[in-house]
């Protein structure tokens, strides 16, 4: 039953069933391929391009098709139930660095990459996280100092989701002799520049595919056309910025944590009830009823709170305290939802041979990328409450 | 109920406690279970159970006949608190000496005792489980795999599944259901080494293989391998299912808090706030406590009843929040697996198999309602 809560439009509709077939007859049946190969899915990009799935929010003007997060959302939930890692290569495209662009780039800025965004010739990462400075992210020492006409960049990023494949990185950094939220800014680097130390990589537990990279930067030349924010000594607009920023790359990543948790409930239900035990089909038992009620609960709660998140995108990014709350829910229902259709499978969940594991694994990435399950709860107890308390020891 | 060890169980605990610190490799301490290269793992498990076993210290509690001291279950309990504190793995026949070893005691023969305690303890023979069945997982009483008497014995075709270390193991406990016999579930011993069984291993969650199909093609099984009556073997796997699920899990369970301070210690190092994890040490206690509740109860010669399913989903449950609370705060770092993290990585995908293996949660929580009393779900 669809009630105003959760109407969509006929385009957004044609949308959601445009994603759904691709996800289902293109993503899922390699997603086990590409994770066994821990490769980036090009081929699935190829296909989500020519689809153009990575113009979705890139502006009119720009050559994309000027979509909300909204409408991201929607599509990044379908694409996820057929593969993460091929949902995560849209996910940067349309959540991600060209966001920030079109918001606060330069025309330039715009002109030079949105189009190039939009067509799928140029993949973004950010490169946010530092060894010192994940959950505690103003505490980067990533820094740009000035020299001659333009800056040198000098630092280290790590958990850079997509590195290996990307061509272009948003790179937070600060001005020097600052510290804590003071001087933040944002600047951005194509990749294989002077200066830039050849990428690492880190073996991870989910979503192997999409590498996490560790980039090095040293005395990287930057001009004054590259940057987007500029770190000012003095100023806490880019702390600010950067919190702000991050929002429609939560609501996508909930909605992929949706996609895959609606996944693994799927896949449940179709095993409990083809699965026979004690002579009849284990669907029919109270137990496996009681766990299934709570995964479709949690799915469709964390959705709605999504969407609700999702439709207060102003001038394209949605509110911290929706946002906030909507990651944590659908994180969260993504763990548990997965856990338990693991449980449900029993020793086939657990095994590599079928899916299930792979959305375990998958999920708790989910919690920990783009703000932990942690730092989300202390930001919703700030905005209810209105006490925000630095986590910082004085 | 007395929790409380006896004198000969103190001295005993006193002595290996010194025995364990002077022998122990260092490199062995600390090892989460499932961790690693399996061969490798094996290997340490095997070595560490023929060590232990030379040095006259398992099984403490078996009678003297059966190779062990004759003392009391509380000289079990000294063994695995001496083992966790220790941060000694599993001696790897512990599924044999917890499980199979205590129904053969009970219903075999003494010709089956004499030949099987002896190398089970020396680890010369390592032992794996043949119950569970593609068809028959919760439901083991559904199992198919068919024994077809021939002259004495049986020849057994089926399949087995989730049989943990049958690459390695040289024989298993397993149940078939004899033809031609109302019922017919029956226990025999299989020699893995016999023509027709066939071990390929399950490549899972965590990467490795120890848990395996056994494919079982015209196998024949002598007749003084029957572990008691042809059609009573309900009845021997019932008593085995019921020591995996009180003394078979007891030292993973007793390892909960052990695990909990190596995880405290570790997130302070890498300068991480370790306070959410009280709601895991209170659980860690719980835990604690009612396996210790189980042991002792079994000293006094009663059955556990509830208490070994409460204690199973209690450590089952308590150790895969204990591992997600670590993710939640040490994030990345767990997951990516680097700076050495990647042997809590492991046990946390280890972990799921922990709610399913030994009977899942569910039915364990069967078993609790059944004991409370509640009408049965089974129609």
């Amino acid at each position: 039953m669809t009630t105003p809560l959760d109407q969509l439009t006929d385009a957004q509709t044609e949308l959601v069933a445009l994603a759904r077939r691709i996800a289902q007859e293109e993503l899922r049946p390699r997603a086990a391929e590409w994770d066994r190969r821990a490769e980036f899915p090009e081929e699935q990009f190829q296909l989500l391009r020519k689809a153009g799935l990575t113009a979705l929010t890139v502006p009119v003007e720009y050559g994309g098709r000027g979509l909300g997060t909204f409408e991201a959302c929607l599509v990044l939930e379908e694409l996820a139930a057929g593969c993460l890692a091929s949902a995560m290569t849209i996910q940067m495209q349309v959540n991600g660095p060209p966001r920030v662009i079109a918001r606060i780039g330069t025309d330039q800025q715009r002109e030079e990459y949105l189009p190039r965004v939009a067509d799928g010739s140029v993949c973004f990462s950010i490169a946010m996280t530092e060894p010192q400075a994940g959950s505690d992210g103003t505490a980067l020492q990533t820094t740009l100092s000035p020299h001659g006409d333009g800056f040198l960049l000098n630092g280290e990023k790590c958990h850079i989701t997509g590195a290996l494949r990307s061509d272009a990185f948003l790179v937070f950094c600060r001005a020097p002799d600052t510290t804590g939220p003071d001087g933040i800014g944002a600047v951005l680097i194509d990749r294989d520049v002077e200066g830039m130390a050849p990428i690492e990589t880190e073996e991870k537990m989910g979503g192997r595919a999409i590498a996490e990279g560790i980039m090095r930067f040293t005395d990287v030349p930057v001009r004054a056309d590259q940057v987007v924010l500029m770190p000012r000594k003095g100023s806490r607009d880019g702390a600010r910025f950067l919190v702000r920023q991050f929002n429609p790359e939560r609501c996508g990543n909930a909605a992929m944590a949706v996609g895959l948790a609606r996944a693994a409930l799927e896949d449940a239900v179709a095993y409990v009830k083809e699965r026979q035990q004690f002579g009849r089909a284990i669907v029919e038992f109270q137990g496996p009823q009681w766990k299934i009620a709570d995964m479709a609960t949690a799915i469709d709660g964390a959705r709605l709170l999504l969407w609700r998140a999702a439709r207060t995108d102003v001038e394209g990014f949605p509110g911290i305290r929706e946002t906030a709350m909507a990651k944590l829910a659908a994180n969260e229902a993504a763990v548990m939802v997965t856990s338990e259709a693991l449980q449900l499978l029993g020793h086939k969940g657990y095994l590599t041979r079928y899916p299930m594991e792979r959305y375990v694994r998958d999920a708790f990435g989910l919690g920990i990328g783009g703000g932990t399950t942690g730092i989300l709860r202390n930001m919703v107890a700030g905005e209810v409450t209105g006490v925000r308390v630095s986590q910082r020891r004085s | 109920m007395d929790l409380s060890l006896s004198g000969a169980a103190l001295d005993y605990r006193d002595e290996l406690r010194d025995w364990v610190a002077a022998t122990l490799p260092v490199g062995w301490r600390d090892v989460p279970v499932g961790i690693g290269d399996d061969a490798a793992y094996v290997a340490m498990r095997r070595d560490w159970g023929t060590m232990l076993h030379e040095g006259g210290w398992l099984a403490p509690h078996w009678p003297a006949a059966c190779g062990g001291r004759g003392l009391g279950v509380d000289a079990q309990l000294a063994f695995l608190d001496v083992l966790v504190a220790a941060g000694a793995p599993e001696p790897m026949n512990t599924n044999g000496m917890s499980i199979f070893a205590p129904a053969l005691m009970a219903f075999g023969t003494d010709d089956q005792r004499a030949r099987y305690l002896g190398p089970m303890l020396a680890h010369d023979d390592i032992w794996c489980q043949g119950f569970s069945e593609p068809g028959a997982g919760s439901d083991l009483g559904g199992l198919t795999t068919r024994a077809i008497p021939d002259g004495d014995g049986f020849v057994v075709s089926g399949q087995k599944v989730w049989t943990s270390y049958a690459l390695f193991a040289q024989r298993c406990y397993l149940m078939v259901r004899v033809t031609g016999v109302p019922d017919g579930v029956t226990m025999v011993v299989l020699h893995m080494d016999r023509p027709g069984v066939t071990v390929r291993p399950l490549r899972n969650l965590t990467g490795s293989s120890e848990f395996c199909e056994v494919f079982l093609d015209d196998v024949t099984v002598d007749a003084d391998d029957i572990v008691g009556e042809i059609g009573d073997g309900w009845r021997v796997a019932t008593y085995a299912l019921a020591r995996e699920r009180s003394t078979g899990l007891a030292q993973r369970a007793l390892q909960l808090s052990r695990e909990l301070e190596l995880m405290n210690a570790r997130l302070h190092a890498g300068g991480h706030d370790g306070a959410a994890l009280v709601g895991a040490f209170v659980r860690s206690r719980a835990v604690d406590s009612t396996v210790r509740r189980v042991l002792a109860t079994i000293a006094e010669g009663a059955e556990p009843g509830m208490l070994a399913p409460v204690a199973k989903v209690l450590w089952s449950e308590g150790h895969q929040a204990q591992l997600a609370t670590l993710v939640e705060i040490a994030g990345p770092e767990v997951t990516a697996a680097g700076d050495g993290w990647a042997d809590w990585l492991r046990a946390l995908l280890f972990s799921r198999a922990e709610t399913i293996y030994g009977g899942t949660s569910e039915i364990q929580r069967n078993l609790i309602a059944k004991s409370l009393g509640l009408p049965s779900d089974r129609g």
